[in-house]
């Protein structure tokens, strides 16, 4: 029992999780020379898709984490077939993405969009944030 | 009494979810409007024509509303529940008569 737990841990620690990437429909990223992160922008409202690798099978639990008011929000458990989470940031705000593996109702270590050993940028280990702004409105008709 | 013109604008609204008002920008063309123009609170009022939703608003009811008749280069901003702000939505060149004309001078029977 214990050589299997440790046997586990080992595949969810050390690179179970091979990358974290996102597809941000319509962002922009501003990359900061000062501070190793991308911070993709783009609209509440919008669709985001994020894609990780898991070596082994496992559910998968997601949260999207709203960093400025500490405000987690739960995604639908996602199955082992799949390999990506799609959502739309509910407010305003700078956001990561957090994924585990769930093996046999155990849970693993948690995945975090802004650690550098857990996310990718461009095929490159990278940590990122998401910045979701209020979409501006449709054009506007006088009469 | 003279009775103003309403003067009514409408836009798709922004689909962001924690939107709660919306500001409207003016200012006099041909300068460009910017966050900085002055900016009245439009609300969020919603209508639906022909199937399709959008914020409409009768400039003429909103408190505190410019009354000079001109051409303006206007903007609309979301607005969310944090006081965060949307990107303007603009259009320039609008021609804007709130003023009634004046009142017609003494009325005369003619008895022909």
């Amino acid at each position: 029992m214990f050589n299997w737990l440790k046997n586990w841990f080992y595949l969810v620690t050390f690179g179970a999780f091979v990358s974290v990437s996102v597809f941000f429909a319509g962002a922009a990223y501003a990359e900061f020379t000062v501070r190793p992160y991308v911070t993709y922008h783009g609209y509440t409202g919008e669709e985001v898709t994020v894609e990780f690798d898991f070596n082994g099978d496992a559910v998968f639990e997601a949260q999207i984490v709203n960093n400025d008011l500490n405000e987690r929000i739960n995604v639908t458990p996602v199955p082992n077939s799949e390999r990506s989470i799609t959502f739309t940031l509910p407010r305003s705000g700078h956001y990561s993405v957090w994924i585990r593996a769930i093996k046999n109702g155990t849970p693993g270590p948690w995945a975090r969009s802004y650690t550098h050993t857990d996310a990718q940028f461009n095929g490159n280990a990278r940590g990122w944030w998401l910045y979701g702004a209020v979409a501006p409105t449709g054009g506007i008709e006088i009469n | 009494m003279a009775v103003v013109k309403s003067a009514r604008i409408r836009f798709a609204p922004s689909p962001s979810p924690d939107v709660v008002s919306h500001n409207l920008y003016v200012e006099e063309a041909p300068n460009p409007v910017t966050y900085d123009s002055t900016h009245y609170d439009i609300g969020n009022d919603r209508v639906t024509i022909e199937g399709v939703e959008y914020v409409e608003v009768d400039l003429s009811t909103v408190p505190g509303m410019l009354t000079t008749d001109g051409v303006y280069n206007i903007g609309v901003s979301p607005v969310d529940d944090a006081g965060n702000l949307g990107s303007m939505s603009k259009l320039d060149n609008v021609a804007l008569d709130f003023s009634a004309p004046d009142a017609v001078g003494e009325l005369i029977v003619i008895r022909e």
